[in-house]
């Protein structure tokens, strides 16, 4: 068992003060040092390619962010070890962005860049790629054919067939915006390679009406991976989901808290996890956080609780200064100071 | 009735809510400013507060705006209904060199044309060729063809009301070496320049010489200041430049930078500029106070010299 956090941390889609900085390779320095320094020896990497299309490449969410960034993911793992972590345990992708209703190109894209996820899975050594099953049902009904499970299903298995050679295993995650939320995607799994697991989110559990403990009580050897999250929401009764799910229409309100600030029962999901021997990866994702120090520091203090022999003791790191990778960056004055020099 | 009208270009990225009824229990969740950033109602209300009369929207914004409100027309009776205006949006014509590209170039910049048109915007300002990295340097056939491409879409837009002002980015494949020979190429008649004032000078350009000769094809700008001119040929042609890896800023608030603003102004004064301008404060940490900022250097400082 490997205990991570999830870069699902930062929140880069929202224009808050000092969302700048995310976009700059100087400040995922320091997120990884802080991540080390909370205890963390691992990251789950969320897939975003939707960045490499500004030529964002700072923000090292996708491969080629890596490539250009550090030449290799080889080279993303020195620079993460350099930070003080031990490397990435596991890698998701959300197909979402591709949604539209030429369903043509929304297989076609998620596969593809289901592929460069797998790449990147199984270049870091992370056990697991977790794919988002289905986009958001409101989006789904505008362009709802019957064939559209049976064709997610067909990407499954054929991403299963290019993962097991690699020592990768696919997990299915089932969100509660989408077709096969709560119990709904047990099923639909167990109509998948038997070697598919899901990936369980206590919170998008909760949102959807299941208990998570139970859940995991229930279906334990379908279970490949565990996200703890936390919410105080529940989906109102015919409520639809909109185009921004985490954001629901019934009310402003942010969907994910805080791990251990929310009132999804952790302590009883851990017990759970106990009982049923469940030894697979654990990340602990605090979600699109409003601070991201304090959303650290709040994990920490659940993972002291309940994970400590597997946490990190912090390590010194190698430091964040600028080493000149960016060759643009060394010709133009002054530079500005690394935080050592600061 | 004023010459000049400021719009500022949306870099507010995901803006979750319409409105945000429950505005008070919201704020209680976090007990922090998150809330005063997440709804369209609030934002406009900010532009509208700070001086601007316009909003100019972003391409990249456009699905989940869409998604909120259902279509332009909505969009811009609701900014209306708050006193801002939809002046135009953003476009970059990514391939526009590549005579293989040229339908599917064109086709892109007629859509764009055609949702410009439903929001009631004016203008289309665009970046008119794909990044110099990995593309340049471009061929004179090149250069050509992006120029004929553009001028193409550039009759489409003025069929509709709508002018294409030419964007140019310091790191675009038009460049310092071959920016006055592609404005050339693409027809005065159907292809207009929207000054992006740190841009062309981090090209290397003088913006006042610049605007000297190019005043009639200038229909608007965008405004923001640098603190750097003349970018070397290694700067503006490495990839993925636009954000640098320790943070330095290339974009800052009219005013907080080196340019001559104020000799800008007095050449808009001297050619009788008329319509919209466009702050753009892109790599700020804090997008409102810029635009506060911002507002009060063009109204109180440039406005002495010409509003």
């Amino acid at each position: 068992m490997r205990i991570g956090t999830s870069l699902a941390l930062v929140d880069l889609d929202r224009q808050l003060p000092n969302r700048n900085q995310r976009e700059c390779l100087y400040w995922w320095d320091e997120l990884f040092e802080w991540i080390a320094a909370a205890g963390f020896s691992y990251i789950e990497l969320p897939y975003q390619p939707k960045w490499d299309f500004g030529g964002r490449s700072g923000i090292p969410l996708s491969m080629r962010s890596i490539a250009v960034k550090d030449g290799d993911v080889a080279g993303f793992l020195t620079r993460l070890r350099g930070h003080g972590l031990a490397g990435i345990s596991a890698v998701h992708l959300d197909p979402s962005l591709f949604f539209s209703s030429q369903l043509d190109r929304y297989f076609g894209a998620f596969e593809h860049f289901a592929m460069e996820a797998l790449e990147l899975a199984a270049l870091s050594g992370a056990g697991t790629l977790t794919l988002t099953a289905t986009p958001c049902v409101g989006d789904l009904r505008a362009a709802w054919p019957d064939s559209f499970l049976e064709r997610t299903a067909a990407l499954f298995s054929r991403m299963q067939a290019a993962a097991a050679p690699r020592n990768v295993r696919i997990c299915l995650r089932n969100e509660c915006w989408g077709l096969l939320a709560g119990e709904a995607a047990i099923p639909f799994l167990e109509g998948l390679h038997p070697e598919i697991r899901l990936d369980l989110d206590t919170a998008h559990l909760q949102i959807s009406g299941v208990e998570s403990a139970g859940f995991l009580r229930s279906h334990a050897s379908r279970i490949g991976i565990v996200h703890l999250t936390d919410t105080r929401h529940r989906m109102t009764p015919g409520e639809e989901p909109g185009w921004i799910p985490e954001h629901p229409r019934s009310a402003a309100t942010s969907m994910f808290r805080d791990v251990g600030t929310g009132d999804v029962d952790l302590v009883d999901f851990v017990d759970a996890m106990k009982e049923t021997g469940f030894d697979g990866d654990v990340i602990l994702d605090s979600r699109h956080a409003a601070d991201v120090c304090r959303a650290l520091l709040r994990m920490r203090r659940f993972a002291l609780r309940h994970f400590e022999p597997l946490l990190a003791k912090p390590q010194e790191s190698a430091g964040t200064a600028i080493d000149g990778r960016h060759a643009a960056d060394a010709l133009v004055a002054p530079a500005t100071p690394s935080r050592k020099e600061a | 009735m004023e010459n000049i009208r400021l719009s500022h270009m949306n870099h507010w990225k995901t803006i979750p809510y319409r409105t945000t009824p429950n505005f008070r229990d919201y704020f209680y969740e976090e007990r922090s400013n998150l809330a005063y950033y997440s709804d369209w109602d609030r934002i406009l209300r900010y532009h509208a507060a700070t001086g601007y009369d316009g909003i100019e929207v972003a391409p990249w914004d456009l699905r989940e705006m869409m998604a909120l409100f259902g279509s332009p027309q909505a969009f811009s009776d609701f900014a209306a209904e708050r006193g801002v205006a939809v002046s135009g949006m953003f476009h970059g014509a990514e391939g526009s060199h590549d005579p293989a590209r040229r339908e599917e170039v064109i086709a892109a910049g007629r859509e764009a044309v055609d949702q410009i048109v439903a929001f009631g915007g004016r203008h289309m300002n665009m970046c008119p060729a794909s990044n110099y990295y990995g593309v340049g340097p471009l061929s004179r056939e090149a250069v050509a063809t992006a120029a004929d491409t553009i001028s193409e879409i550039g009759r489409y837009a003025t069929d509709h009301g709508v002018q294409i002002g030419l964007h140019n980015e310091f790191f675009c494949a038009i460049n310092r070496e071959n920016h006055h020979e592609f404005i050339a190429l693409t027809d005065p008649r159907h292809v207009f320049y929207c000054l992006d004032t740190a841009q062309v000078a981090l090209i290397g350009e003088n913006i006042l010489e610049f605007y000297e000769r190019y005043h009639e094809r200038i229909c608007t700008l965008h405004l923001k200041d640098t603190a750097e001119a003349a970018l070397p040929d290694a700067v503006r042609y490495a990839q993925d430049v636009e954000i640098r890896d320790d943070g330095h800023r290339w974009f800052w608030e009219p005013g907080e930078g080196t340019l001559d603003l104020e000799g800008l102004w007095r050449l808009m004064k001297k050619h009788a500029f008329k319509g919209w301008v466009t702050v753009e404060t892109d790599g700020t940490p804090d997008l409102l106070a810029s635009m506060a900022l911002s507002s009060y250097h063009v109204k109180q400082v440039l406005g002495k010299i010409y509003r």
